[in-house]
């Protein structure tokens, strides 16, 4: 998981997991060759030990004794698998379901969500019960739903027990999606631990996709978020209406092409070796419902929370109090995994009230709406949801919607908001270009032709067009601006 | 077939990218290891078996990593050109500036109301209770706006200096945005530094003087300044790692001519005001009566009955050479490294006779620095 807004522990010190940033000297230079060498020299038989050894070396670079806890959290769910299949059918098995669930979700909840809690009950009761302060283990909120998804599998019938501790070990630890997704659910990838195809029209994907995510992380994300801060520093009660709106437009944009950003980088590093991961984002700001955004938007944690949450619970077969109840749960968990905060919570319920008003009340209203007026209503509801989901606190989620409304003693436009305009405008331009279909269609049309300069040119940049992807992430990489 | 080649052609020029680079840099750091880079890791703390559990091993080598990679200061300035051309011009709190100008953002939202009141509370209770007389000097982004970039927020130093006038009173109150304006078209600030120049600093004397009602007792020409260097890199430069953008120090000779001592602190002694050695570290201003000292006393070699206390940030440093021949001694006190209490400090220099007092700060250095805040 990518923490955007830091995490505050009880005592409002930051806490995060450490990781080795893909966008990083120490992985582009030193780990990926050396993996990548190491992965295609070795015989097919071993490739599963290179990954499982290389995924294990990517995790403990940040926080080497949190290794322990992967291998037990491997150890842990390879021998539940096996108990729940071996008593298939009896009381036992739903018992090793439920320790292996509990053992799962309370080193998570532990770990993440330990302090917050600590915090919340000192804060309620006046007690003065004293923090764990226990750094967050990196990736712990991706591996743990895996696990998870693994468990249940198994005990649905779905899936056999993995026979083989290192395929399930890569399954479990496979470092290119551990930072933020994509969840691959274990019925997805369960052929491929085992054997997969490897090939050059793959590799040659995966390259492609690698250097997208790379440029969306670096030279987008990391953009936008300079932008963010610039307006988030001025504070809220001193924006203008128009300053906010870039402000969270910013925060948008960070969010969504870090995420995206990861997954592409983790999806093309999984195509490298031979592995196909599910989409995570379907360029969710095009959407014209929060419905359809929600479809979109980090569509595999939606799809683990479906599948393993909301139909578990009844979905919507059990009548609309039901659906309500279920749908307020799975958004509220949902907000939980981004960060142990009551804002996280708080955007969740948000997203859920707006879902069950579409579902409701809006959906045939929708329906027959313009859609430049279904994006619009869109953009506006998600915009103060990335308020809920940038703030702190209630407090500053408040002075943050004054200032967009242009309550604040600045109104409505100022200076500041035309120059940060002016010396971000190509990262909007890219960045509104890149979060639309407009370059793949574009792509396609071009495509179509047969001959002509356009399309020499088109195949001409396809092939270079991710090495020079590269070679410009390079540079922000390496070279600092501060 | 064709797209077999295709593949071939996108994998190998992004293999070749990475392994080249990675080939390169490893070369270097080896060759590194065995020359001088790596002279200093011998004196360096060992880390142990906590520091590498914990992650700070690790975390302290990726860094080192990113420091040492191949010419690195060729991606930073690559990077910096990049952002640049793409309309980037703010950097590490700094506005690039029309003219080689570099100006520190000064954000209204980093002055609010109380600061600004308290502000003024202090220079009333200076100027009216210990008689002393206020110069607050504006900054260059106040007075050079028309080499700011378009749009630029900055503090409004005007309308805190008309209140600080009004709080002052006329008698008390040097008005320099007035004699800054006068002589906005000459070298009044640096470029490549936060503070003014020796130049800017004798057009803030002579106002001084005219406030004060001096008699003048030295004549100092602007004409005859002495060049120290003509490629003099304020701290401007190391704030933004920049080696190309230079300009010249000058000082005025006479002020270089008497016979003087400084004494810093209490401790360190010196017979000149400025400071050779200060040309070369990363803040060259302190060139001027060095830097990062509470009390810096000054016995002027001028036979004179009274003298000054200066209360006041680093722009002072430049000025006071040109205050010496009025005073048999000056001392300077710097609040925000001074650690005893103001208050006192002003009350036990009242008691002697015929001593006088300057509060001389630039405006937003009065405003960061607080000095009310050391009275209690």
């Amino acid at each position: 998981m990518i923490v955007f807004r830091q995490r505050v522990s009880g005592d409002g010190k930051p806490v995060r997991g450490k990781c080795m940033e893909f966008g990083s000297v120490m992985f582009l230079f030193r780990f990926l060759p050396v993996f990548i060498l190491c992965y295609f020299m070795a015989p097919g038989r071993m490739k599963n030990a290179v990954l499982f050894l290389g995924s294990l070396c990517f995790y403990a670079w940040g926080q080497p004794v949190y290794v322990v806890l992967m291998l037990l959290s491997v150890l842990m769910d390879y021998l539940h698998g096996h108990l729940i299949d071996h008593y298939r059918g009896r009381t036992a098995s739903r018992v090793f379901l439920c320790t292996s669930v509990l053992v799962s979700l309370g080193m998570m909840f532990l770990m993440v969500y330990g302090d917050y809690t600590i915090r919340t009950v000192n804060s309620l009761l006046g007690t003065e019960i004293p923090m764990m302060r226990l750094p967050v283990p990196f990736g712990i909120m991706v591996y743990t739903l895996q696990s998870l998804s693994y468990v249940a599998e198994v005990y649905r019938g779905r899936v056999k027990p993995q026979k083989s501790i290192l395929d399930y070990g890569v399954y479990l630890s496979f470092f290119p999606q551990l930072a933020a997704g994509p969840i691959v659910r274990y019925p997805d990838v369960e052929g491929m631990l085992h054997e997969r195809k490897v090939d050059l029209s793959g590799i040659s994907t995966g390259v492609k996709r690698f250097c997208v995510g790379l440029a969306k992380k670096v030279l987008l994300a990391d953009a936008a978020g300079e932008l963010w801060r610039a307006v988030s520093v001025v504070g809220n009660t001193n924006l203008s209406a128009a300053a906010a709106w870039l402000g969270i437009l910013a925060f948008a944009f960070q969010i969504y092409f870090s995420f995206s950003g990861y997954a592409d980088m983790a999806s093309g590093l999984a195509s490298c070796v031979g592995f196909s991961f599910p989409e995570n984002f379907r360029y969710p700001f095009m959407a014209r419902s929060i419905t359809e955004f929600c479809r979109n938007w980090n569509m595999t944690l939606t799809k683990w929370m479906k599948e393993y949450v909301y139909i578990p619970l009844g979905g919507s077969r059990k009548g609309a109090l039901r659906q309500t109840v279920n749908v307020l749960l799975v958004w509220s968990l949902t907000g939980l995994w981004y960060g142990p905060d009551r804002t996280f919570l708080l955007w969740g319920l948000w997203m859920a009230v707006l879902l069950l008003i579409e579902k409701f009340f809006l959906g045939k209203l929708l329906e027959i709406m313009p859609g430049v007026l279904n994006w619009l209503y869109m953009v506006f509801l998600m915009s103060l949801g990335w308020v809920i989901f940038a703030m702190p606190d209630m407090q500053s989620i408040w002075s943050y919607f004054l200032a967009m409304a242009g309550q604040n003693q600045k109104g409505l436009l100022d200076d500041r908001f035309f120059y940060l305009v002016m010396e971000y405008i190509p990262i909007l331009a890219a960045g509104i270009l890149a979060s639309t279909p407009l370059l793949s269609m574009a792509a396609a049309k071009i495509r179509e032709k047969k001959s002509g300069a356009c399309i020499a040119l088109y195949r001409f940049g396809e092939k270079v067009l991710p090495g020079m992807l590269l070679l410009l992430s390079m540079i922000w990489i390496v070279g600092r601006n501060g | 077939m064709k797209e077999r080649q295709n593949d071939l052609l996108t994998i190998s020029v992004v293999a070749v990218l990475l392994l080249l680079f990675t080939v390169a840099d490893l070369t270097w750091e080896f060759s590194a290891l065995f020359g001088s880079r790596n002279q200093t890791a011998a004196g360096q703390k060992t880390e142990g078996t906590a520091d590498f559990l914990n992650g700070r091993l690790t975390t302290s080598y990726q860094e080192k990593v990113h420091d040492h990679f191949i010419n690195r200061h060729k991606w930073d300035t690559l990077r910096r050109d990049m952002e640049s051309l793409m309309g980037k011009k703010d950097l590490n709190g700094l506005y690039f500036g029309k003219d080689g100008f570099y100006f520190q953002q000064h954000f209204p939202e980093n002055y609010p109301e109380k600061r600004q009141e308290e502000g003024l509370a202090f220079l009333e209770k200076m100027a009216q209770e210990q008689d002393a007389v206020i110069m607050l000097i504006p900054t260059a982004d106040e007075l050079l706006q028309e080499k700011l970039p378009l749009y630029a927020e900055i503090f409004n130093q005007e309308a805190f200096l008309e209140r600080a006038r009004e709080v002052a009173g006329e008698n008390h109150y040097v008005d320099m945005l007035r004699t800054m304006r006068l002589h906005r078209g000459e070298e009044i600030y640096f470029r490549t530094d936060p503070h003014w120049t020796a130049l800017g600093a004798y057009y803030g004397y002579l106002s001084w003087w005219q406030t004060a009602g001096k008699v003048m007792p030295y004549y100092y020409d602007p004409e005859d300044c002495q060049l120290v260097m003509d490629d003099f890199q304020g701290a401007y430069t190391y704030r933004l790692d920049i080696d190309t953008v230079k300009e010249r120090l000058y000082i005025f000779s006479e002020t270089k001519k008497k016979q003087m001592l400084v004494r810093y602190d209490g401790k360190v002694q010196r017979t000149s005001y400025y400071r050779e050695d200060a040309l070369d570290g990363e803040n060259p201003y302190a060139y001027f009566l060095g830097e990062g000292y509470g009390i810096t006393e000054i016995l002027t070699g001028y036979d004179r009955k009274s003298s000054l206390l200066v209360i006041g940030d680093s722009w002072a440093n430049c000025m006071i050479p040109f205050l010496a021949p009025h005073y048999g001694s000056i001392c300077f006190v710097s609040p925000s490294n001074y650690e005893g209490n103001l208050e006192e400090l002003v009350r036990e220099w009242k008691k002697q006779e015929r001593s006088e007092i300057l509060v001389l700060y630039s405006v937003t250095g009065l405003l960061e620095e607080a000095p009310w805040e050391n009275e209690e």
